[in-house]
């Protein structure tokens, strides 16, 4: 029932148990990866699957989310999430999914180790390397706007 | 009728005799015992006439978890199980056992709140749980295989996420010394046998539920965050065991491990637990380190990470690598647990080469591990490995065995401390093979009865920590004085009891323990410096008292009482 999705990658990791004590999780290299919900943001699958136009983007986060009263519990949204984050409320007959708990997850709250984080993109900028090191000389006034997405890399 | 949460409602019952599978009303019938082992203790009483044996059609075998069990309420992973106890001399009597994991919250998931196994089926069975869905199924292509194989097996069919819990070869075989063990590290003690003897070689449980809330949903979460800002390490340590910007204590004898410089060494990248203070609940994995709390310093450069139960930040487990063992012994070179079953292969040696805490203490450990939880053996709180130091080093084997059989163990390997002896020693346990193999599987009581060794040799020395009934002392006088003793009396194997030892290990100094004591029992006198114990007193026996309640409302509601 939960939105996060770890018990699925816990035991033997995203591959499953058919890889036995050869892979991730606690089986294999005690890697653990929980996945989150990507809030696709073009193409929307689950919504593009849904045939009521269910799944909407909310302001002022624009998460991905489903109103509740448009869904009619076909679980299409289900079979079209190419990662496998929809879930169902069967007590409710409706799907549900990760709605960022509106801006403040729980999941993120609730982590002991740290291990899930919500943030801007931009703070992740500096920790991930792009794949050539800019050499371009540009002028200074078009310089200046890559700052505002880009951390400057300590 | 009131609106229960918690409770997953039904009671899934299974007689494997008949093959008959029905559901009893939590409410309507244990209500008032919560669950966990309030349950066990109940359809025992009711059900199971005394002069029943262990490993007769007639017990029950019983895992039960409580209203909390897969909540956020924190620590809520664990499984009680509750049976007449195999180990249990001069006669077998009603005991309990936990095991953590992930069991309690997939049971919950699927809808119940305990499964009471009674009979024995005619063939080797595993019971296949997935929400209302129960299936008995053929285990004929598991028996014989051990805990891992049967583990991975079983979850290939029934997906990622089922939690699996199965004996070994020593619990196929009725060796009363064995496990039921899930999550791959998760076991309980001393079952195996019962599992064994109903041929029920494993349970794989899959749910797709939620769990009720039956209060208001804010104040519940308040709680749960309140209840996680008071939490300290493990044992409920509360001080740091180095000195600590956040604290005014700390006591080289706390769990509470984590400082700057101490790195998850063997994770990739490495990990810095960092000072991580009490208000930092994002940060509560880090503090504890079991396997460098024991084994030093040096532990922190095979440590992979913590691990644990369901919604335990505690992480009391450790996963290790250790890369020698995988040329050296032909093993994996990750392994995992905790505390005496981190340590189950090292316990067996008097001495090793490089000392007590070097590399060949720790290449022990994994050997062990990698045999101990597959063949599914149990230690009895190290008192198996204490026992099996004693009678080598005073030469009862050589008397007991015959000559032949002495001579076919490599015990120069033993008393050199070279973890392959291992591999003579624990398949021959869980096989039964040999009169060594039988009656160090026996358990302690039954042990010195096969061998005509008075009791009184092993309670008259203090090492054993042999206490009574076969089973050793846990946290008893040798730590708590007179309140340790009183909680020690209460059963019928050792205690398992943590709540009085949590508190007066947690690191405080003894002022402040006096003071905390003064509000909750009534007086300072209520506790003593460690090893210098007082006369008794009425306070004493409060907190004794508080110690038992509080562990069977644990054990019933259910919460981990050690953790």
């Amino acid at each position: 029932m939960a939105r996060v999705k770890v018990i699925r990658n816990l035991h033997f990791g995203p591959q499953g148990p058919y890889v036995g004590q050869h892979g991730q999780g606690n089986w294999g290299n005690g890697l653990v990866i929980p996945e989150v919900c990507h809030q696709c943001p073009h193409p929307v699958p689950c919504a593009n699957a849904c045939p009521n136009d269910a799944i909407v983007a909310k302001p002022p986060l624009n998460v991905r989310v489903v109103e509740v009263e448009r869904c009619v519990g076909c679980r299409m949204c289900q079979r079209a999430c190419p990662w496998g984050m929809m879930s169902f409320d069967a007590g409710a007959g409706k799907a549900t999914k990760c709605f960022l708990c509106e801006g403040k997850p729980k999941c993120v709250e609730a982590c002991p180790a740290e291990a899930l984080r919500f943030l801007p993109w931009r703070d992740l900028t500096d920790k991930v390397s792009p794949r050539v090191v800019p050499t371009a000389a540009l002028p200074p006034e078009k310089a200046a706007s890559c700052s505002e997405c880009h951390k400057a890399k300590n | 009728m009131a609106k229960y949460g918690g409770w997953a409602g039904k009671v899934l019952r299974v007689d494997l005799s008949t093959g008959r599978i029905w559901t009893e009303e939590t409410i309507e019938k244990y209500k008032d015992f919560l669950g966990g082992t309030g349950i066990g203790y109940k359809v025992l009483w009711d059900e199971v006439p005394s002069g029943t044996q262990p490993f007769d059609p007639a017990n029950r075998i019983i895992f039960a978890v409580g209203p909390l069990a897969g909540t956020g309420a924190p620590c809520n992973g664990r499984t009680a199980i509750t049976t007449l106890w195999p180990t249990c001399w001069p006669k077998p009597l009603v005991a309990t056992g936990h095991m953590g994991g992930q069991f309690a919250a997939e049971l919950k998931y699927a809808g119940y709140d305990a499964i009471v196994i009674e009979g024995k089926a005619d063939h080797p069975v595993w019971l296949s749980i997935v929400d209302s869905q129960v299936k008995i199924k053929d285990a004929r292509h598991l028996w014989g295989q051990g805990i891992r194989r049967a583990t991975v097996e079983i979850s290939q069919e029934m997906g990622s996420e089922a939690a699996v819990a199965a004996i070994g070869q020593a619990g196929e075989n009725l060796v009363p010394m064995s496990v039921v063990m899930n999550s791959v590290s998760h076991s309980a003690g001393g079952v195996g046998g019962v599992m064994g003897s109903k041929n029920l070689k494993a349970i794989g449980v899959r749910g797709s539920g939620g769990i009720g809330i039956a209060g208001d949903k804010g104040e519940w979460e308040k709680l749960i965050k309140y209840h996680l800002s008071l939490l300290g390490a493990n044992n409920q340590h509360v001080v740091p065991s180095t000195p600590q910007p956040w604290a005014e204590y700390y006591n080289p004898a706390s769990r509470w491990v984590a400082g700057r410089g101490r790195k998850w060494g063997a994770s990739t990248p490495t990990i810095e637990t960092g000072v991580c203070g009490p208000h930092d609940l994002n940060r509560m994995a880090y503090r504890t380190n079991n396997f460098a709390y024991f084994i030093g310093e040096g532990g922190w450069q095979y440590t992979v990470r913590g691990s644990g139960c369901t919604a335990c930040p505690i992480r009391c487990h450790n996963i290790i690598k250790v890369p020698s063992v995988a040329a050296k012994y032909n093993i994996p070179e990750v392994g995992q647990n905790t505390c005496s079953g981190l340590f189950f292969g090292a316990l067996f040696f008097k001495t090793f080469p490089d000392g007590p805490r070097g590399q060949t203490a720790i290449e022990a450990c994994m050997v062990g591990m990698h045999l101990a939880d597959d063949l599914g053996i149990w230690c009895n709180y190290s008192q198996l490995q204490r026992d099996f130091q004693k009678l080598y080093y005073s030469g009862m084997f050589e008397s007991k065995l015959g000559e032949k059989e002495f001579k076919g163990y490599s015990w120069n390997k033993y008393e050199k401390g070279d973890p392959s002896f291992l591999f003579e020693l624990l398949p021959r346990v869980a096989q039964k093979e040999g009169e060594l193999g039988t009656a160090l599987g026996l358990g302690s009581g039954y042990l010195l009865e096969r061998w005509s060794i008075p009791e009184e040799d092993w309670k008259g020395d203090l090492k054993t920590l042999y206490w009574k009934m076969g089973h050793p002392r846990h946290h008893s006088n040798d730590e708590m004085g007179q309140c340790g003793v009183i909680v020690n009396t209460q059963y019928n194997r050792d205690c398992q009891c943590h709540s009085h030892t949590n508190f007066t290990r947690n690191g405080l100094p003894l002022e402040v323990q006096k003071r905390l004591a003064a509000e909750l029992w009534g007086s300072p006198d209520a506790v003593d410096a460690i090893g210098a114990f007082t006369p008794i007193n009425p306070y004493k026996a409060r907190f004794a008292k508080w110690s038992l309640l509080r562990k069977e409302l644990h054990d019933s509601l259910s919460l981990c009482n050690y953790t």
